[in-house]
This record gives structure tokens, C-alpha cells and sequence, in this order.
């Protein structure tokens, strides 16, 4: 019987030296920081801790981790042998959320709720999930996905290949991965956004977007620089200058209140030209490549258009527009304004609006130019 | 006709091109002869199994069997012009009643040709329409002409010979069933100046993974794109085939080369999601990531390879 319970009990020693969870607490006051190094597993943070105390566990023997109860709060845990591991090893941790975060998972997801401090998030290649961030916010992992809410402050996300989802930002930001899509929300700031794939934004200040391939959406934006090897780039309003370029896609400006230049490899290009400022400057250099290039114009804008199609369609109309043209002959473009005729259409068109003004150079090497009154 | 002369008749027979008396001649024979039978059944096994492979040759040039009948046209005429003159029925001493036949034939067919060359000279002056029209007609309105040739100018008839290019805007409708809309998707995927295209053809060839050519072509995109975004949304599609066998072997490819963590990372959580317990595959991963220099792609396979044990 003594040696049944002997057994029974050694047994169970040595199943408790792997599974008990390790327990530490440190208190934490407001405004401070709680740093983790995890050299192994997931970090989960829940920030709705009501103590003003840091409570952790983490479910694996196997890691020690050396706590430090100063100011700030660190939590280092040490790197066991990964042969020995069996299983994701999770930190739990609890903490009251007015603080700063500083998490470093080495191998492992991060996971964080509502924080009213900022937040520094870094793994090599998990995953990151946040809640609202209040201040500033440095999410980074070299893999994974980023999906993060509201931030306060300025954001920088980074991930190399995971697709960055984050909401309002407060200040400016930047956001780049190689191969994954960018979604945000509000940017009261400037963005800097370099994606693989699509980019979409709701609003923001002056926005420079860059994308290996995909789309790039840009709901309201002060000034628009964007970029792509193969995709639209869209934009329903920009208040300032726009600048883009496509290798093959559409470019299209629903209200554009400045000077704009896009052109296209492949694809059309529509711009309604909206200014907030008939005085400013407003030139267009419109450019495809193939395609259509479609210009909508106030009737007040003070304007010279040239229009040229370099390849014009077998028997399509040329050069369609709302105001008069003169048709300029090819290779004579000095002396040789001519009447159009039957045996002779346009492909290279000039107009001045209200006497002349901004230069609005409309080109397509093959398709049709339109021009439209607003 | 001998057994020999049969068993050449069988191959004909399976692509159904004889005709029909033949075709009864044969399937008679092949009722009463053992032999030839025998000769019959291995052939059409045979048939049968190219016939399945040949479903697969997708990337065969749609030209390849119009060369191959004009060159089998070619060697028939060839091996024609080699028969003796005294063999073409008119001349053949051997008198038989299908030479006789050859023979009517041959004269009706010349009677019908000197009835339609003479009265197509009467008539082409009237109905003939004015070939430079004719050709206008069948450009689009909106095709773009490039290239344009004069090959020939009569000034006598007035007779002009153009020769250039033509392209045309496209858009096209269809099903993803459709062949059309599979080869167009599928000549996307192969533009290598245009990433984006790229990318656009896999998320809609994505939408219907579960079809074998459009696995296949998801795999080359992975494994071949150059472009990480096309590669990772490629991967995305695939990830829940990490069950199977050449999407498992296509995704140890990636861990292994490429470049990009955040692929290697979507096909390391992929193939555990799928794989869960395959001791085997949990060896392979350790093998193909040992020197993967990102962590988390290391801690995850050795967790994995706990798990497995």
C-alpha cells in the first residue's frame, strides 16, 4: 500500500514539474511600463486587470522567468531546450490597461487588449492582434499578420509578408510588409505605405503609397504620391496635388482640387478636376500607355489642352470634346492647323480655355481622349 | 484483306476514322479472328490510357494536330506521287468493279468542276464584291491597325493586297468553367511584366481551388511567381489543401526557398493546421527548416515535432 502511494506520488511530482503553471505578480503604477522578453511562446495580454499589479502565469515548467518589480516591470524568461518543449507555451499575462507596453516575443504570437499608453509589439514572425492603443504605437513581426485597432499616437507596422490591419490613426504613419494587403482607417497625419499587394485607405493627410501588385484605394486624402507594378489606383477625393503611376491599371480621380499627373502603362485614366482654388495651380499631365484618357474641367478654368493620340483607332473617334479643338496636322504642328474633313480625323488636338492658363496635356499612345465639362 | 492488313486498320478504328464499310468489314473479322482480337483489345487499352493522359496536356499548342495533319498530309502525298501512272484508274489494266467505280467518280468530278470554273467566270463580274470593301468590313471600328504592308498593287485591276496587324479592345464574359475564361486566367498568370494582372488572376482562380488545373495552376504561382504578394495570396488559397499530397509537397518547397518569412510562415502554420500528428512530415519540416533563419518558423516546427511524437 505505502509503496502503491509511493509510486502514485512520484508520479505525480513529476507530472507537476511540467505542467504547474508559474504564478508571479509585481505591482505596476500608472504610466509605467511592462516590458517582456519571452524568448519562447505566445504572449496574451489582458489589459482589463483592475489591481494595479501585473499577474502572469505561464503554463510551462520548463521556463523560468526572472521577474524585476522596479518601476517599470520587466519579465525576461530564459530559452529551454526546444527539444524538451511539447506544445505552444502561452504567457498569460494581467495588467491594468494606463500603462506602456514593451513586448518582445522571439518566437511566438502577441495578442493585447485595449491600451491607453504606447505600445511596442515585436515578434519574429507571429502574429500580432491589438486592441485600441492610446499612445503611439510600434507594431512589428516579420511574418505575420498585424490586426490592430484605434491608435492614439503615431503608428509604424511592419510585417514582412502578413497583411497590416489597423484602424484611426491620431499622428502619422507607416506601414510596410512585402507581400501582404494594408487596411486602414483614418490617418490624421501623413502615411507612408509600402505593401505587396493592395492598399486601401480610408482618409489621410498627405499619403506616399507604393505596392508590388494590387490596388491602391485612397479614400480622402490632402495629397496623394502612389504607386503601383499592377493595379488601379483610386481616389475619391484629393484636396492637394496628385501623383501616379500604374504599370497596368485604371487611375481614377472622382474630385481632384489640384494639379494632377498619372499615367498608366495599360489601362484608363478618368479625372474630374473639383479645385477648391480656380487660380492655383491645376496642370494635368495625363499619360496611358493603352487606354483612355477621360478629363472632366470646370468651364471657368483657364486652361491650354494638348490632346494627342499616337495610334489611333481604325475608324473611332480620336479626340471627343466638350469644347472647341483645333486639329493639328500630323508632322506640321506649326503652320498646319487644319478643318477637319472626311478623309481626316484629329489625333493631336489643342484648345484654350478662357484664353489659355494651365497646361493640361492629355496623351494616350492608343485608345480615345475625352474631354468633358464639369 | 489479310490479318496483317486488318491489325493496320485497328488504329483507325479506335480514332474512328474509317469509313463505314470498312469499319463493318473490320468489326466483322474481328468477331471471327481470335488473333486479331487479341490485337484489337491491347491496342484500345492502350488507347484508353493515352486518352486520360492526353485530358491532362493542357499546355499542348493548339496547332500541334493541325501540323501534325498536314504533315501526315504531305507524307501521303508524297508516298502518293510515288505510285506508278498506270496504277490511276484510267489507266489500269485491272478491270474491276471498284475501279470501275473510281473511274465514274473521277469523270463526275471532273464534269462538276469544268460546270462550276466555267460558271464562275460568267457570273464573277456581277457578284463579286469589291475586295478592298470586303476586308474593311471585317475590321473593328475600334481595332488598331499597325504594321500595315502593301504586298501587292495592281494598277491594271486596281487590285490592292494590304497585310499588317490588328488589335482590338477585349472584354470577355464567362464562367469560370468556361475554357475561354481558364485560358485567359491562365495567360494572366503567365504575364510576367504585369504582377498585378498576376495577382488578380490568382484571387479569382482562387475562388474555385477545388478544380485540378486551377490547383495546378495556384501550385505554379507559389512556387514560380516572382512576386511575393501573387505567392502569398497563392498560398492563402492553397492552405486548406495542406492535406494533400502535392499542395503538402509544394508548401515544403516554399519553406525550403522562399525568400519571404511571411510565406514561409503561412505555409509552416498551414501544414500544422492540416497535418496535425504526421510524425513523418514532422521529420521533413525539421530537416527543411533547420536552418531557416527565422525563429519563429524554428520554434514552431520543433513544437510540432513535440506534438507529433
Amino acid at each position: 500500500m505505502i509503496r502503491v502511494i509511493g509510486v502514485i506520488s512520484g508520479s505525480l511530482l513529476l507530472l507537476s514539474t511540467f505542467t504547474i503553471p508559474l504564478f508571479s505578480k509585481c505591482p505596476i503604477s500608472d504610466g509605467a511600463t511592462l516590458i517582456v522578453r519571452a524568448p519562447v511562446g505566445d504572449l496574451q495580454v489582458d489589459t482589463n486587470g483592475r489591481e494595479a499589479a501585473v499577474d502572469f502565469q505561464v503554463d510551462n515548467s520548463l521556463l523560468q522567468v526572472q521577474e524585476n518589480c522596479g518601476k517599470d516591470v520587466e519579465l525576461t524568461g530564459n530559452a529551454p531546450d526546444p527539444a524538451q518543449i511539447h506544445g505552444t507555451i502561452v504567457w498569460r499575462i494581467v495588467t491594468p490597461k494606463n500603462v506602456n507596453l514593451d513586448l518582445v516575443a522571439t518566437a511566438g504570437n502577441i495578442d493585447i487588449g485595449n491600451v491607453d499608453g504606447d505600445s511596442i509589439l515585436r515578434t519574429t514572425g507571429g502574429h500580432i492582434t491589438a486592441g485600441q492603443i492610446k499612445g503611439k504605437a510600434a507594431i512589428i513581426t516579420q511574418g505575420g499578420l498585424v490586426k490592430a485597432g484605434n491608435v492614439g499616437g503615431d503608428a509604424e507596422i511592419r510585417s514582412q509578408g502578413g497583411t497590416l490591419e489597423i484602424g484611426d490613426v491620431g499622428g502619422n504613419a507607416e506601414f510596410h510588409t512585402t507581400a501582404g494587403q494594408i487596411r486602414a482607417g483614418s490617418i490624421s497625419g501623413a502615411v507612408t505605405a509600402e505593401g505587396g499587394r493592395a492598399i486601401f485607405i480610408i482618409k489621410a493627410g498627405d499619403v506616399k503609397a507604393t505596392t508590388n501588385a494590387g490596388d491602391i484605394s485612397i479614400g480622402d486624402a490632402a495629397r496623394i504620391n502612389a504607386k503601383t507594378a499592377g493595379g488601379s489606383i483610386t481616389s475619391r477625393r484629393v484636396r492637394g496635388p496628385f501623383q501616379g503611376h500604374t504599370e497596368s491599371g485604371d487611375i481614377r480621380l472622382d474630385s481632384a482640387a489640384a494639379w494632377v499627373e498619372a499615367s498608366t502603362g495599360q489601362g484608363n485614366i478618368v479625372v474630374h478636376l473639383a479645385p477648391e482654388n480656380i487660380d492655383g495651380d491645376l496642370h494635368m499631365d495625363l499619360q496611358a500607355g493603352i487606354g483612355d484618357v477621360t478629363v472632366y474641367v470646370p468651364p471657368r478654368l483657364k486652361a491650354t489642352i494638348d490632346a494627342t493620340v499616337q495610334r489611333p483607332a481604325f475608324q473611332a473617334q480620336q479626340i471627343i470634346s466638350d469644347f472647341p479643338m483645333n486639329g493639328i496636322a500630323p508632322g506640321r504642328p506649326v503652320q498646319g492647323l487644319i478643318p477637319n474633313n472626311r478623309f481626316y480625323s484629329p489625333t493631336h488636338s489643342q484648345s484654350l480655355l478662357n484664353g489659355g492658363g494651365n497646361k493640361i496635356t492629355l496623351h494616350t499612345s492608343l485608345g480615345k481622349i475625352t474631354i468633358r465639362r464639369q | 484483306m489479310s490479318c496483317k492488313d486488318y491489325q493496320h486498320q485497328i488504329t483507325l478504328l479506335l480514332y474512328d476514322e474509317l469509313s463505314e464499310s470498312i469499319r463493318v468489314e473490320l468489326e466483322t473479322h474481328l468477331q471471327d479472328c481470335p488473333n486479331c482480337h487479341e490485337a484489337y483489345e491491347s491496342e484500345k487499352t492502350m488507347h484508353s490510357v493515352l486518352a486520360e493522359d492526353a485530358a491532362r496536356w493542357h499546355d499542348i499548342p493548339s496547332d500541334l494536330l493541325v501540323e501534325s495533319r498536314r504533315a501526315l498530309a504531305d507524307e501521303l502525298d508524297r508516298i502518293e506521287r510515288k505510285r506508278s501512272w498506270w496504277r490511276v484508274p484510267a489507266f489500269s489494266v485491272v478491270f474491276t468493279p471498284m475501279r470501275l467505280l473510281e473511274s465514274v467518280a473521277l469523270i463526275a468530278m471532273g464534269l462538276a468542276l469544268g460546270v462550276y470554273v466555267s460558271n464562275q467566270r460568267q457570273v464573277s463580274p456581277q457578284i463579286a464584291p469589291n475586295p478592298t470593301q470586303e476586308q474593311i468590313s471585317g475590321i473593328p471600328r475600334n481595332g488598331t491597325i499597325s504594321n500595315l504592308q502593301i504586298v501587292n498593287a495592281d494598277p491594271i485591276t486596281g487590285q490592292v493586297e494590304l497585310a499588317g496587324e490588328i488589335s482590338q479592345p477585349l472584354r470577355f464574359q464567362g464562367k469560370m468553367e468556361d475554357d475561354t475564361v481558364r485560358s485567359l486566367l491562365f495567360s494572366a498568370l503567365r504575364d510576367a511584366n504585369n504582377p498585378g494582372s498576376r495577382l488578380k488572376a490568382v484571387e479569382v482562380l482562387a475562388q474555385k481551388p477545388t478544380d485540378e488545373m486551377i490547383e495546378e495552376a495556384l501550385i505554379n504561382a507559389l512556387v514560380y511567381d516572382g512576386d511575393a504578394g501573387v505567392r502569398m495570396r497563392a498560398i492563402e488559397a492553397l492552405q486548406k489543401f495542406a492535406g494533400e499530397q502535392h499542395v503538402r509537397a509544394a508548401f515544403m518547397h516554399t519553406l525550403g526557398n522562399d525568400t519571404d518569412a511571411g510565406i514561409r510562415v503561412k505555409a509552416i502554420d498551414a501544414l500544422m493546421a492540416r497535418n496535425s500528428r504526421d510524425v513523418e512530415l514532422a521529420k521533413s519540416l525539421e530537416a527543411v527548416t533547420k536552418k531557416d533563419d527565422n525563429p519563429y518558423i524554428r520554434s514552431k516546427v520543433l513544437e510540432f515535432v513535440g506534438t507529433a511524437k
